[in-house]
Formats: structure tokens, sequence, C-alpha cells
């Protein structure tokens, strides 16, 4: 977390997860291959299925990439995609570079030249049958390595959230200039294959997805008396679990049930502002769905070494309903839990 | 068309060769007087970080400029001189490797 940078945070979890995605990737590349090369009548060479393999994967990937996001928000079960979401990203573009080394370098004649000079040094214009769609597969590369390059912890202190948040916004921008270098280059080489269609179905997929999304309530408005603001049942929120409710001025709290004792903290990650509420409870800490970033609910502050701190706020059990101040702590500051009181319903 | 893709493309050389010298000086030690928290790091961050220090170094130029020199009493006032020392030559090292890089890729 904040101590001392490492070159990857790696935890059992992540390195099974990394493996699965190297397993995965290196599978489907043989068998794209594989099956080009036994199955289908006067095959391209190798190197060329390889091209096309390296380049359908990071496509694939990508829309998986871009999906996470939305499909965590709709089924807290997708909520680990979003915890490795970090390494996908950086193998995906891993898997484009090799796309891109590959293609300069067999269709570039092997360094005479810059290769993508090599590459569009045909094209005589900029019809749709003589676009040099490479130059817009290399603007999204550069896009994606950017993004790659400051994935880093590092690049969020020294950048800043807004700052960082805006270049990796940058995605959307690549995701259509692949698109457009897809459709340019791979469609119009073959327009009556499957490539079109899936290409479509992925971008209404995503599409569907990030609406359905933004749609869904993610927090609930409770009333206000004498400062303090209603937050719900309290045998209504699930174990290790939150309800995030909105806050007046906009602030949004997570109210954490652990066992009988409930908390309230920011729902504003100190990392890169991801929704606390809808991480959970892990080993006594609240665990940030987003990287996996810890708080202690009862002080909002991260676990020795790690010296983050969000804001809590003072709560309450009232009738077996919960109750939260409308103005939240300093940072750090250490709040009772209120206890559920099982058979009453009453704080003890 | 090629006339506008070279042109694109040699920039982005000089800017990357640039960013390749930048990020070479930051990495040796400078990175440690804008985040402390790097310190403490080994090769491996300063691997994972050398990208990206090359591909933004106007802004890791600016950081290190910026940047409150980080030392013991006794000794700041001789490490304040040498810093301001590198700040001037590197501000006159920049602008010159990219100079003379633009002259080998244009003249």
């Amino acid at each position: 977390m904040s101590v001392s940078y490492q070159a990857i945070q790696w935890n059992a979890h992540k390195k099974r997860y990394d493996i699965l995605i190297a397993a995965a990737v290196l599978t489907y590349l043989a068998v794209f291959v594989g099956v080009g090369m036994t199955v289908v009548n006067q095959p391209p060479d190798p190197m060329t299925l390889l091209i096309r393999a390296t380049g359908t994967a990071a496509v694939a990937l990508l829309h998986v990439i871009l999906a996470i996001g939305p499909l965590s928000r709709l089924d807290a079960r997708f909520s680990p995609f979003l915890y490795n979401r970090r390494h996908l990203g950086v193998s995906f573009f891993l898997i484009a570079l090799i796309h891109a080394g590959l293609t300069m370098l067999w269709y570039g004649s092997f360094g005479q030249g810059f290769p993508l000079l090599n590459l569009i040094a045909g094209y005589s214009g900029l019809t749709p049958d003589s676009f040099p769609f490479e130059v817009l597969g290399f603007a999204a590369l550069c896009i994606f390595f950017l993004m790659a390059a400051t994935s880093h912890d590092f690049w969020l202190a020294n950048l800043g959230p807004r700052w960082w948040k805006t270049l990796h916004v940058l995605v959307y921008l690549a995701y259509l200039l692949v698109i457009g270098h897809v459709a340019l280059g791979a469609v119009r080489a073959e327009p009556n294959g499957m490539l079109a269609p899936l290409l479509g179905l992925g971008a209404l997929a995503l599409s569907v997805l990030h609406v359905a999304a933004g749609i869904k309530p993610s927090a609930e408005t409770g009333s206000i008396n004498d400062g303090w603001v209603d937050a719900g049942a309290a045998e209504s929120i699930p174990d290790k679990r939150a309800r995030v409710i909105q806050l007046p001025g906009g602030r949004r709290a997570a109210v954490f049930r652990d066992g009988d004792a409930i908390s309230a903290i920011s729902n504003v990650c100190a990392h890169q502002g991801g929704p606390l509420g809808e991480g959970e409870i892990i080993d006594g800490c609240v665990t940030c769905p987003w990287h996996g970033y810890q708080y202690n609910a009862a002080d909002g502050c991260s676990p020795p070494p790690f010296t983050e701190k969000i804001p809590t706020y003072e709560v309450r059990v009232r009738g077996g309903r919960v109750e939260l101040r409308s103005e939240a702590n300093d940072p750090g500051t250490a709040v009772q839990p209120a206890v559920i009181d099982p058979e009453q319903g009453d704080p003890s | 068309m090629n006339d506008v893709v070279s042109f694109v493309v040699a920039a982005l050389g000089v800017y990357m060769l640039a960013g390749v010298l930048v990020a070479i000086y930051a990495v040796s030690g400078a990175l440690r007087r804008f985040d402390p928290a790097t310190q403490e790091s080994r090769l491996g961050f300063k691997v994972v970080a050398f990208p990206g220090l090359a591909a933004l170094w106007p802004v890791v130029l600016l950081k290190i400029m910026a940047a409150k020199p980080r030392s013991s009493a006794s000794s700041r006032q001789r490490v304040a001189v040498s810093l301001r020392t590198q700040q001037i030559a590197w501000l006159v090292i920049g602008p010159l490797a990219c100079g003379v890089l633009a002259l080998g890729v244009f003249g």
C-alpha cells in the first residue's frame, strides 16, 4: 500500500490469477494457430496466423477488461475480477505489443527503414479502401502504453488522482481506435467473416452493461432527524458487508456490519477513490473491491505499517435501525462501533 | 501522407530519446527528491517505473526541479548547490539533446 514501492504487488491470489491469464492466453494462441494450420483449406503461413491470433486475443481481452467494471457494479460476484483488473490490463497491453511488433516486422521488411513507415508506404489516399488502418492501431497502442506504464501506484501518487484518472479514461478513445483499426483492416479483408458481427455484439454488450450499471442506484437516501441520518434496519445489512448511504452535500458513507457491530466510514477509498461500500470485511478489515486497500472500520485507518486514513462517522442503533451522523469525523478518528442487541434490536 | 507520418514518428523518437535520458537520471537517485517512498525501492520497481518515466519525462523533470532537497542540516547547503547545478545542467542538456537528435533526423 504506502510504505515503499514494489515492482509488482503480488500475493497468492494474484499469482494464481496471473498464471490463469497466461495459461488461457497461451492455450488460445496455440488452438488458433493449430486449428488454422490443420483445418482451414490453403492455410496462411504460421506467422500470419500468430499475428491474427494475438490480434483477436487482444481485442477479446479488451472487451473483457471494459466489461469488468459495470459487471462488478451490477453483481458483487464479479468483484474478484475487478480486484485483478490492473494485471489483466498490463497482460492485454503485452499481447497487443506482440501483435504490433510481429506485424511491423513481418510486413515491414524486418528492419529496412522504420517498420510503420514501410507498412503505410503503399497507401495512396484516405478512402476506406486505402486508409492506413495500421496508424489507428499504432495510436491505440500508444495510449495503451501510457496506461500500462502509469498503472503503478507510484504514478497515482505523483500525478494525483484527477490527472491519473483523466489519463486512464483515454481507454475509451483507444477502444474506438481499435474498432477502426479492425474494421478498416481485418474486416475489409474478409467482409463475410465472423469478426464484424462479433465486434458489433461486443460493442453493443459493453454499451448495455455500462448503461445498466449507470442506472442501478448505488446509494440509499435516508431521512434526517436532528443531525442523524437513518440508514435502515441493522439486521438487513449482510454480515461483513455494507449499505451505502447518500448524505447531505453529495458525500457517501458505507455502513458496515461485522457480526453484531456496526461502523460507518467514508465510501471513498484513499487509493483511487474506489467504492468501499461494495467491498467486504476480510481478516477484520474493510477491503476495497478495486485494489484490496484495507481499513479498520472503527477508526478508518489502514493496518500498520500502512498509513492511509479515511473519515469515519458516529453511528448508533435505535429500535433496530442504524443511524449515523451526517457530518464526517476527521480521517482516522476512532469511533466506538454500535452494537445490535439480538433480542431487542436496541443498542446495548 | 508519408511525410506527415514520418514527421510524427521522428518527433516521437526524439521525445522518447529525451525521455530515456531523463528516466536514467530519475532512477539513478533523483526520484527520491519528490517521492520519499521510492527511497527503499529496489531494482524491480525502477525497471517497472522506467517506461512511464521516459514517456512522461516533462512531468518528471518539472517535479524534480520543483522538489525541495531532502537532506540533513549539516549538508543541506552543499546538496542544494549540487542540485541547483544539476537543474541548470539538465535545462541545457534536455533541449540540446533534442536539438542534436532533430538535426540527425531532419538534417
